[in-house]
């Protein structure tokens, strides 16, 4: 299989373990991926002019005829409304008015759907089955938003490729709540009180390990976690993998490959336990 | 082909504008015209005489009276000449007075020319009359009643009552629809079951019913007055007539143990069962997809009533018409994600609660959690799910499911007087007789109100809670509950499918089968001999949905109680000779009263002669037996015999909307300019692109075409293929280089005279700016185009 | 009060004229994991909007609270995007040249696409933290998370379709 593959901004900086991880389980899975050619930044949640937006997302599909995939949540959201949004003849014809290369039509994944399309329950690729592994399914909010593709209030799709990796999915009630992320530099308070409730929860529903599908709710959990557990005075402790991680941690793949050291709470100690229940 | 004409002074309302003398004499020397009259009052005995009395003496054989509107007299001159001996299709009126003396009243020159175009209009269309003959056929006086709810049960009865042999033909294996499974009804709160069972046994006793339960329409054929019915009455592996209805000799060897949808859920039942105590008729039915066939129910029957090898039954009627009321089903509550049913125990929906509160409920009679079984402490009702809620694509008010949750709730509160509870509504719809005051009781009870639409219901660790803004008050809220009540909504039922295929109903974007029209016949569909009543079209509480079973029952009496129906001899009718089968007619007839067998070919006892499928058919094998190709022609010809003035417009009116409106602005007596000359139709669908075209070939400035508005048409779309062909025939005219301006479409109600005066002095502005016809060709042919000469 | 007509038409065109039928339920404030400190709350924005008070409607934090989660979008019973309303808010304070510390954070990310097509995080963060020196706390924490594992970007990475991005930005926002 191969597909067209838009990193999306973040992918270069706080995203980094995002990108590898994609491009390394991919390869695992022999699914093609070419960049997408001089592509541009989606806008993310800062552009607030739909047509703009839309013509961002725009140039971005016109530079390929195959399938986009995007590891990232809000691109993919962002693509997928502005492909929905291309389809008024109007607002298509206003976008192709500015583009060098007029956009079509395109078809939209997220890295989510396409590995688990590509990895079946019982794949002999799991060489490293996350056996007893109670992992918090985090989808946090764009990925099933616009709605459409999974059910924005109870999607399962998480829960499904954490199953057919052997681990437990936890019920965790806060899975699709916005992580506060987007307004985390302007408005520091109100994303990290959100933040921290996300976690808080997890960790009351027993959680081993949050994965999640967006770098930004990765940022959020991961990369802030010290910093939150500091200002909350409260300890979480709990390693956040970006789901392309836990994927490949599962296929067997290396820390390197997976970018694990890049995250900020060490995932070590979680994948001993995992290599430990499959050697007994 | 000796013609009689009279001109009509009616007073002065006439006389008083228009020349008199000038028009009897003008009548007189048009082609085939034996004797014409200037008559004071010709609808006067006096007036009426002298018509029959010249029929008598100079032989006429068809008559033109130019008086007043053909909607006012023409049924009483269809009289007058029909006791002379002529056949009453033989007349035709010149319309002088509404539409010509009391509307140019200060230009009665001009007027008076306008009436000698509209008389030589009449008199050539009078001169292609065809003497009709209304045919009748006999009717079956057998009735189809499909849907044994409340409605199709109060339509039953009546018809039965009154001498009709009614089918009555439910899906389920038992009568009473909804309402034999609700608690107490408001807005008095009586029980359900105590006022409808009597009216079920009454439908199974009544000897002008026959009833077929668990049975299906699977085939419709024929039209009004003789429909042919086929269906199958499936098995239910007991014999209807052994079973005694004991029910706990079978039911409880059974050991198969299964929700009961008669509970929707909560409560259970056996693989064999009788639905409630009280269902009609009393006969155990066994579910054959739970049922395991172990037998042992068959063993158990003391009468031997079990019969595992029975097969479905099929079966034929022949009935005069058909009444639909197949009701609605419950909004599935699991599409609402964020509420958690079917996720939470102790979420569930009211009619789960109204189960809950009946007394031979699963519950008897308790309000339980489901979680817990314990007395349910502290309730909320969430109103409007499923209903006005553009997410699920339902933007419409299910109407009773705010009075449900009051009654509800007010039941509770009666019963257990220190439950809390709380409405979430957006607005309380208690519009009904004594439905305020139902609400008024409610609050006076105790019962507390949250204006919100709750926007999710959380669970942790088995307690439920409640998230919404308090609208009235701004505050956010996370509120906890024993239990929460889904106030769904009422959805058509889409087990009516396949029925209203077969019938050719057309649906509401609100999916509920769609009524003649949304005021004035609120029962009947668009086919004719078929009517629809209760929640089949739209949702509605008990009341109405009996009032409209009763309804719908008259309108099946007033139909069939004679054994014959007389038909309308203005029907289409297809020239087999001609026709080429391309079906388009098939497809422009609302009424499906064309049938695709080849050559096509008119049922006329459906066809209502609105003529689109004349305006439709490419090859005019189609035609109408009143308002002919021939005789509209005639009439557009006279029209532009002699020019009288610019500009000369062609104006084809429908019968029901721009006709109405024309004749109102005359009895409003709005003034406008005399231009029009204008030819009823039935239909504006009916103007056949080729009316337009010899008007204009022949020197008409412009062509007028009025119908009832957008919606609003008496066929239903036939204005919406009329502004399709319009639009067609713009862009044909763009490219031989006529303006297309000069063909112009407009609609207005019959109430709007002073909107259709309107349109008339616009269009006859926009003609003088564009010149008399053939203006525009001058500049591009150089040759002085003169009439005769246009494409 | 009589309200600013061309505000309220501006606010239709950009958001959807479907926004003339709320009802005011609530959906939207209740489902919006930022309500509780919003004030207006999202559905009396809704409301100022409907009601043409320019004034109100723009200032305020609501706008910059909003996450863009879209679960109001998702919820909304009227088939109503209150994101895009607050989205249309937003286009409108910042083509009026409105300012605040939110709106010059919107400003530099867009002028970053503009220029160059691509967003550099830590270019974005310094040009911030020069109009919002209070966030440096807040930024110095993060950076010293991210700079030990990698993950600070420390070029600009420019595209080579810049002229057409910022085509893209500049004609599509006109009218
Ligand atoms: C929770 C709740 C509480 C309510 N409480 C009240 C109240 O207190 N007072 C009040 O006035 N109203 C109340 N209503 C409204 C009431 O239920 C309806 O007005 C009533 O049921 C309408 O009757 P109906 O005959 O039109 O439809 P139904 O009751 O739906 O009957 C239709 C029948 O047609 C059958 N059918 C469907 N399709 C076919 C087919 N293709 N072939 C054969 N048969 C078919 C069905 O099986 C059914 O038996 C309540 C509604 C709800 C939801
Ligand atoms: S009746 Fe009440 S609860 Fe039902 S849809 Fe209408 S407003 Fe909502
Ligand atoms: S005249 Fe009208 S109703 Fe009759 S067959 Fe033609 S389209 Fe149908
Ligand atoms: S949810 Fe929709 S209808 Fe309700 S208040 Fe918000 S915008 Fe208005
Ligand atoms: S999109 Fe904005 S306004 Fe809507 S729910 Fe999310 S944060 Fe609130």
């Amino acid at each position: 299989m191969k597909l067209a593959y838009y990193p999306g901004c973040v992918s270069k900086s706080t995203g980094k373990e995002m990108d590898t991880s994609t491009r390394a389980v991919c390869r695992a899975l022999e699914i093609e991926l070419e960049e997408l050619d001089d592509w541009n930044c989606c806008g993310a949640t800062h552009v607030s002019n739909d047509l703009v937006a839309t013509g961002l997302a725009a140039r971005n599909m016109a530079q390929t005829d195959l399938p986009i995939m995007t590891a990232c949540s809000i691109c993919y959201s962002n693509l997928r409304a502005a492909a929905m949004r291309l389809e008024e003849p109007e607002t298509l014809e206003r976008v192709n008015a500015v583009l060098d290369k007029k956009y079509s039509s395109a078809k939209i994944h997220h890295a989510l759907d396409v590995i688990l399309e590509a990895l079946a329950e019982d794949d002999e690729r799991i060489v490293v089955p996350l056996k007893e592994l109670k992992v918090a399914p985090y989808y946090g909010c764009l990925l099933t938003r616009p709605t459409g593709q999974y059910s924005p209030e109870f999607p399962v799709v998480l829960e499904e490729l954490i199953k057919n990796l052997q681990a437990e999915p936890v019920d965790f009630r806060l899975k699709t709540l916005c992580c506060g992320g987007p307004i985390f530099m302007p408005q520091e308070k109100a994303a990290d009180d959100i933040a921290f409730r996300i976690l808080k929860e997890a960790k009351k529903a027993g959680a081993e390990v949050i994965v999640t599908v967006c770098p930004l709710c990765h940022l959020m959990l991961d990369a802030k976690q010290k910093i939150l557990e500091k200002k909350m005075g409260e300890k979480i402790e709990i390693p956040v993998l970006y789901v392309t991680q836990l994927v490949g941690i599962a296929l067997g793949l290396g820390p390197d490959e997976l970018g694990l050291e890049m995250n900020s709470v060490s995932p070590m100690a979680m994948m001993e336990k995992v290599y430990e229940k499959n050697s007994e | 082909m000796p013609t009689g004409v009279y001109v009509c002074h009616c007073g002065l309302n006439i006389a008083g504008v228009l020349n008199m003398e000038d028009l009897k004499s003008f009548a007189e020397k048009l082609p085939d015209v034996a004797v014409a009259r200037d008559l004071q009052f010709s609808c006067s005995d006096i007036g009426q005489e002298q018509i029959q009395k010249d029929i008598e003496e100079f032989k006429i054989d068809r008559v033109v009276v130019a008086a007043c509107s053909p909607r006012l007299h023409e049924p009483t001159f269809r009289r007058t000449i029909s006791k002379a001996g002529l056949n009453p299709y033989m007349l035709e009126m010149a319309n002088i007075r509404e539409q010509c003396s009391w509307v140019h009243m200060d230009q009665p020159a001009m007027a008076t020319e306008k009436a000698k175009d509209l008389i030589a209009m009449a008199v050539a269309k009078a001169a292609l009359l065809q003497p009709l003959e209304p045919e009748s056929i006999p009717v079956s006086k057998d009735v189809l009643v499909v849907g044994g709810g409340v409605a199709g049960i109060a339509a039953a009865l009546d018809m039965a009552d009154a001498g009709l042999h009614v089918f009555l033909v439910e899906r389920r294996p038992t009568i009473g629809g909804y309402m034999a499974l609700l608690t107490d009804v408001f807005p008095t709160n009586d029980c359900s079951i105590c006022v409808l069972g009597p009216k079920m046994s009454e439908v199974y006793n009544h000897p002008n019913i026959t009833l077929f339960t668990y049975a299906e329409v699977l085939g419709v054929e024929g039209s009004v007055g003789n429909f042919t019915v086929s269906g199958v009455r499936r098995a239910r592996y007991v014999d209807e007539k052994l079973c005694k209805g004991c029910i706990n000799e079978c039911a409880g060897v059974c050991p198969v143990e299964v929700p009961s949808e008669y509970d929707f859920g909560i409560g259970k039942r056996k693989a064999i069962y009788i639905p409630y105590p009280q269902a009609v008729p009393l006969v155990a039915c066994i579910d054959p997809k739970a049922c395991i066939g172990c037998a042992r129910c068959v063993e158990a029957c003391p009468v031997q009533a079990v019969k595992l090898d029975q097969e479905p039954q099929d079966f034929k009627l022949n009935v005069g018409a058909i009444i639909v009321a197949t009701g609605w089903q419950p909004f599935d509550a699991t599409r609402k994600e964020e509420y958690g049913f079917g996720r939470y125990r102790n979420v569930i929906t009211t009619l789960q609660m109204e189960r809950m509160l009946n007394a031979s409920g699963p519950t008897k009679g308790e309000v339980v959690r489901p979680s817990t079984s314990e007395i349910a402490k502290s309730i909320g009702f969430l109103q409007c799910v499923g209903s006005r809620d553009a997410t699920v694509g339902n933007l419409y008010c299910s109407r009773v499911c705010c009075m449900a949750s009051l009654k509800n709730a007010q039941l509770v509160k009666e019963k257990y007087p220190d439950t809390d509870i709380t409405i979430y509504y957006i607005d309380i719809r208690a519009c009904g007789e004594g439905y305020e005051e139902f609400y008024v009781r409610a609050q006076k009870l105790g019962i507390n109100f949250v204006r919100a639409r709750v926007s999710r219901i959380e669970e942790v660790e088995g307690e439920i809670f409640l998230i919404f803004e308090d609208t009235q008050t701004g505050e956010l809220k996370r509120v906890k509950h024993d239990l929460a009540v889904l106030s769904v909504g009422l959805e058509p039922d889409s087990k009516a499918d396949v029925l209203g295929n077969l019938l050719g109903l057309s649906r509401r974007p609100d999916r509920f089968f769609e009524i003649a029209h949304p005021k004035m016949r609120p029962v009947e569909a668009h086919i004719d001999g078929v009517f629809i009543a209760g929640c089949a079209s739209g949702p509605k509480e008990i009341p109405i949905s009996i009032a409209q079973g009763s309804g719908a029952a008259a309108k099946a009496i007033k139909l069939l109680h004679k054994g014959v129906l007389e038909l309308e001899p203005t029907s289409a009718y297809v020239d087999p000779e001609k026709c080429i089968k391309c079906k388009l007619c098939v497809d422009v007839c609302l009424q499906k009263a064309i049938s695709v067998k080849s050559p096509a070919y008119v049922d006329e006892a459906a066809c209502k002669g609105c003529g689109s499928c004349a305006a439709a058919c490419p090859v005019d094998a189609i035609n109408m037996r009143f308002f002919s190709d021939e005789q509209i022609l005639a009439q557009v010809r006279a029209a532009t015999e002699v020019k009288r003035e610019f500009p000369l417009i062609v104006a084809f009116l429908c019968n029901w909307c721009s006709y109405g409106a024309a004749d109102l602005a005359g009895t409003s007596r709005i003034q406008y300019p005399t231009n029009a000359r204008n030819i009823r139709v039935m239909c504006s669908a009916r103007v056949d692109p080729s009316f337009i075209l010899e008007a204009l070939r022949r020197g008409a400035d412009g062509v007028l075409i009025a119908g009832c508005r957008i919606d609003e048409c008496h066929y239903r779309d036939g204005n919406y293929q009329a502004l399709q062909r319009v639009n067609v025939l713009k862009g044909v005219l763009e490219k031989i280089g006529i303006d297309p301006g000069r063909v112009k479409i407009v609609w207005c109600a019959a109430s709007e005279g002073e909107i259709y005066a309107k349109d008339l002095r616009d269009f006859i502005g926009e003609l003088k700016a564009m010149g008399p016809i053939g203006t525009e060709l001058k500049g591009k042919t150089g040759t002085n185009n003169q009439r005769g000469q246009m494409p | 009060m009589t309200g600013d007509e061309q505000f309220k038409q501006e606010v239709l065109r950009l958001a959807g004229a479907e926004v003339l039928t709320c009802i005011q339920c609530g959906t939207c404030s209740a489902s919006c994991p930022t309500a509780h400190l919003m004030n207006p709350s999202i559905r009396k924005l809704i409301k100022l909007c409907l009601e043409g008070n320019k004034e109100e409607a723009l200032h305020n934090e609501t706008l910059w609270l909003c996450t863009s989660c879209l679960l109001c979008t998702v919820r909304c019973p009227r088939g109503i995007r209150p994101k895009a309303v607050v989205s249309a808010l937003k286009d409108i304070a910042e083509r009026e040249g409105l300012r605040s510390k939110d709106a010059d954070y919107e400003q530099f990310f867009l002028k970053q696409i503009k220029d160059y097509g691509r967003i550099a995080e830590l270019a974005l963060t310094g040009e911030f933290l020069l109009v919002f020196p209070q966030g440096a706390v807040q930024s110095m924490q993060m950076g010293l998370e991210l700079l030990p594992r990698g993950k600070i970007g420390w070029e600009i990475e420019k595209i080579k379709g810049r002229d057409e991005v910022k085509r893209i930005v500049e004609e599509l926002r006109e009218k």
